[in-house]
């Protein structure tokens, strides 16, 4: 294990490990696709999906447009925004990071974010905060990026790839926090993204979002 | 391709700390919205003068969110080693995204509210009507009945403005960036679900 002494270097050298990419281990069952929990790790920690194949698929389009919630006078209303791939590092020729959280339990919360079970996240969910609905927040957002594709979870299969680092212990519950904070400024994973800014007095707190992990941790 | 050189400038306008406006209230002090930014942006609230509460202390004790299966919040115990409180620096608590940084500030600092009730917190106190901010810090000082002189005296605030929709995402990122690299204190939030 790498000294907590420095801190920022040790910061660094939990980034270099979750930039270490595993093949998912995906499994097909007489129900569709599946993931093989026991091959995951069950431990707490901060983890991270990644698009493993080319990124031609990121760089054909200057900006992707979003659906998300904000909050606009105590409503909560589904608003378009567009995502400048600009701000996304698709420029280099190494895997893209989609999306990047911590858990208490590693394994369990990389199947549900996943949902190899749903085709598509019905449009009728898009917008909709994970945090309230129980749905992934990664498929949220992931969904999107492909419009065309009626089956999104079978691109899954075939270019998701992960990496984690492991935390463990109650002791690591604010590193575990800070890190992922610290990584996600660094990597800037696409499917993170949440926009509920606080546009005035007593709306929703601009903590309160979805990198609480309520449903992505 | 904005690279991590321009989030490290961000960063830079965001270590620039100056005092909290105050005006009079009646007998108290509330923010003065004439005197900060009104515009969206990513801002940080900062412990100003000198580290003396916190350097006796080898850690400080805080109640979040995180129960355990009977519904009992758990106490967290966080190292001082943690923060970066050896130098003189000041020291960041929280940061925040927002649409617009004088209310959102007025919202967090709660200077009519003189301590938030010592209680198990629930999630929705993370939610509109709470400040995450003074949830936490509040925690930090037990034996202080009224939190509102210390932030008056001690606090500070840092800002950089980041308008409209188009930024709403370098809002995001930069905000987590931040948090991560700071270390902010009162942006703990431990609460993970586990399945």
């Amino acid at each position: 294990m790498v000294a907590k002494t420095h801190k920022h270097s040790y910061f660094v050298a939990l980034l270099h490990l979750l930039k270490r990419l595993r093949p998912l281990p995906f499994v097909e069952t007489k129900m569709g696709w599946d993931l093989e929990a026991s091959q995951l790790p069950e431990e707490a920690g901060t983890y991270c999906l990644w698009w493993r194949g080319g990124n031609e698929q990121w760089q054909q389009q200057e900006e992707f447009p979003l659906k998300l919630i904000r909050r606009e006078n105590e409503r909560a209303v589904v608003k378009e925004y567009s995502l400048p791939m600009s701000l996304v590092d698709v420029d280099h020729h190494f895997p893209v990071p989609l999306f990047l959280s911590k858990s208490r339990s590693m394994a369990p919360r990389i199947k549900r974010q996943l949902m190899l079970d749903t085709a598509r996240i019905p449009n009728v969910l898009l917008g909709v905060r994970g945090i309230e609905t129980q749905v992934s927040h990664f498929r949220l957002v992931f969904d999107q990026f492909f419009p065309e594709v009626d089956n999104p979870a079978e691109l899954i299969v075939d270019n998701l790839a992960y990496s984690y680092v492991k935390l463990e212990g109650s002791d690591n519950a604010f590193w575990r926090f800070f890190f992922t904070a610290y990584a996600i400024g660094v990597m800037r994973p696409l499917c993170n993204i949440d926009v509920i800014d606080t546009a005035a007095a007593s709306l929703a707190d601009d903590e309160y979002h979805f990198d609480r992990r309520l449903v992505p941790g | 391709m904005k690279d991590q050189k321009y989030f490290d400038a961000l960063l830079n306008l965001l270590r620039k700390v100056q005092d909290i406006p105050l005006v009079r209230d009646g007998a108290g002090w509330m923010l003065d919205l004439e005197q900060t930014p009104r515009e969206a942006g990513v801002f940080c609230i900062w412990w100003m003068r000198g580290s003396i509460l916190w350097k006796d202390r080898n850690f400080l004790q805080i109640k979040l969110s995180s129960a355990n299966a009977d519904g009992e919040f758990i106490p967290y115990n966080v190292d001082t080693e943690m923060l970066d409180i050896e130098t003189n620096n000041p020291v960041a608590l929280y940061i925040g995204k927002t649409e617009d940084i004088g209310l959102r500030l007025a919202e967090h600092l709660m200077l009519d509210v003189k301590k938030i009730p010592d209680r198990q917190y629930k999630l929705e106190d993370f939610s509109s009507r709470y400040s995450r901010f003074r949830v936490v810090f509040d925690q930090l000082f037990p034996y202080l009945s009224d939190l509102t002189p210390l932030i008056k005296n001690y606090l500070g605030y840092s800002h950089v403005k980041l308008p409209g929709d188009e930024n709403v995402y370098l809002r995001y990122y930069l905000r987590n960036y931040a948090v991560g690299t700071f270390r902010s204190l009162c942006n703990i939030d431990v609460f993970e679900l586990i399945t």
